[in-house]
């Protein structure tokens, strides 16, 4: 059974600055091997806060191109919350385009939402060999999470997907945020306490959601 | 309602930061206290912690596509000295714009441009015109008509004449009953009486008037060059990666 994900502080790798200095310099390559290392965080990010994979997709290929551009900027610090900051942004101006042509945001999620959106059904907690029952769960608990993202404010939902899907801890959300450490501590205090008002249907599997992962990090 | 629906938000936050690890150690220390004590924050922890475990189980999408980006779709880096040349290439097209504007403007108003500093010069020469004597400055001081372009002849006399302030080095025009106001059409007085004075303020004029026009061109078409030559560099330090 697998683990679910920890929330860790960030260990760039030991050559990531070098990397960072040679795509400075020009070299695509380099740069290169930061988006192999990035990308799936990134692409995770973009779809938790965009809802569908086309436009998660596009925000992200925007991302690392802005991000090449953008590289002599890097000041230091977290090299992948400066990308997920980047990610965001991309992710919240796919968003008002798509809003301003809502018919092709429609068939995206229709597309999306049915068995071919490209979503790993693999569930973390439950594990490969979970029964037909509790996947069917799990997938129903998923979609309700899902929904329940979708109705929270962009801020709420970013800080909840940086902070608790992506395991950040809090100065790096903060940097990746643009907000004080202070602001996401509250916000993301807030963002849980509504996704649990909006869950309240979901309380049972909720619950022994809790004791999974209460059993597997104990 | 959940349990946390129902508490102050302080008592959220706290619990949430109590809950990530995110609290000093005198507030985690109180944190644990009234959790010891009260089932009602206890009940509030798990359904933080709960929310929690569900967001961390959400499955994480399968890539779509590599995004590395591919160099042959990368806009072309400028090198370092695309600054300093796009710099230097619109300084030279503003002066040549500037020299253009000044060679436009031609002759008289050219000089009045260049030696615009000396106006104040032409009080001055009015003053030694109207105590000049008679003998020496009739014919600006009786007659009427010429009397209403006076102004305007002595500014043609004062915008040619440099300052003393101005142009130390200048020829000095001689402040002397010699010096006369002449008008436009009028003729010197006496024909060919010419003063040392005033052959040397023609002569300075003149030099002037010529030495400034034909800099103006060289200057001009220099910065042109310039200009044309930085542009070029700056567009090829532009694409060059």
């Amino acid at each position: 059974m697998l683990a679910p994900r920890p929330a860790a502080r960030y260990h760039p790798r030991v050559d990531e600055e070098q990397l960072i200095a040679e795509a400075r310099a020009g070299d695509v390559e380099a740069f290169n091997r930061l988006v192999l290392a990035h990308q799936s965080q990134a692409y995770h990010l973009a779809y938790r806060i965009t809802g569908d994979r086309q436009t998660a997709a596009d925000a992200t290929q925007e991302a690392f191109l802005s991000a090449y551009r953008k590289l002599k900027g890097f000041r230091g610090g977290s090299f992948r919350a400066w990308i997920l900051r980047i990610v965001t942004n991309a992710s919240y101006d796919e968003l008002r385009r798509r809003k301003r042509r809502p018919a092709d945001s429609l068939e995206e999620l229709e597309e999306a939402s049915s068995d071919g959106d490209g979503v790993v059904r693999v569930d973390p907690l439950f594990g490969r060999d979970e029964g037909p029952e509790r996947a069917a769960e799990h997938a129903d608990l998923t979609r309700a999470i899902e929904r329940c993202l979708e109705v929270l404010s962009l801020e709420f939902r970013t800080v909840v997907i940086l902070a608790d899907v992506l395991a950040l801890d809090y100065q790096e959300v903060a940097a990746a945020m643009g907000s004080p450490v202070g602001t996401v501590r509250s916000r993301l205090a807030r963002a849980r306490a509504r996704l649990r008002e909006c869950l309240e249907g979901s309380r049972e599997l909720l619950g022994t959601i809790g004791r999974l992962a209460e059993g597997n990090t104990a | 309602m959940s349990t946390l629906g129902r508490l102050p938000f302080r008592e959220v936050d706290r619990l949430s930061a109590y809950l990530d690890g995110a609290l000093p150690p005198g507030d985690r220390r109180q944190v644990e206290a009234r959790l010891a004590a009260d089932p009602v924050l206890r009940s509030a922890l798990e359904e933080l912690r709960q929310v929690r475990a569900a967001l961390r189980s959400l499955p994480e999408p399968r890539l779509p596509r590599q995004f590395t980006l591919r160099a042959a779709a990368l806009p072309r880096r400028a090198t370092p000295a695309y600054p300093y040349l796009r710099f230097a290439t619109a300084l030279a097209v503003a002066l040549f714009a500037v020299t253009t504007g000044l060679r436009a403007l031609g002759g008289i108003s050219l000089a009045r441009f260049t030696f615009g500093a000396a106006a104040p010069a032409m009080e001055p020469v009015a003053e030694l015109a109207a105590e000049a004597p008679p003998a020496a400055g009739a014919f600006a001081a009786t007659q009427p008509a010429e009397d209403a372009m006076l102004p305007e002849a002595l500014a043609l006399v004062a915008t040619g004449a440099p300052s003393p302030t101005s142009c130390p080095d200048c020829p000095t025009i001689t402040a002397g009953p010699e010096v006369q106001l002449r008008t436009p059409g009028t003729p010197t007085p006496g024909g060919v009486e010419t003063t040392a004075g005033e052959v040397a303020s023609e002569k300075a004029m003149a030099s002037e008037a010529e030495a400034t026009p034909s800099l103006l061109p060289a200057a001009q078409w220099m910065l042109g060059l310039a200009a044309v030559v930085l542009g070029v560099l700056t567009v090829r330090a532009r694409r060059a990666r």
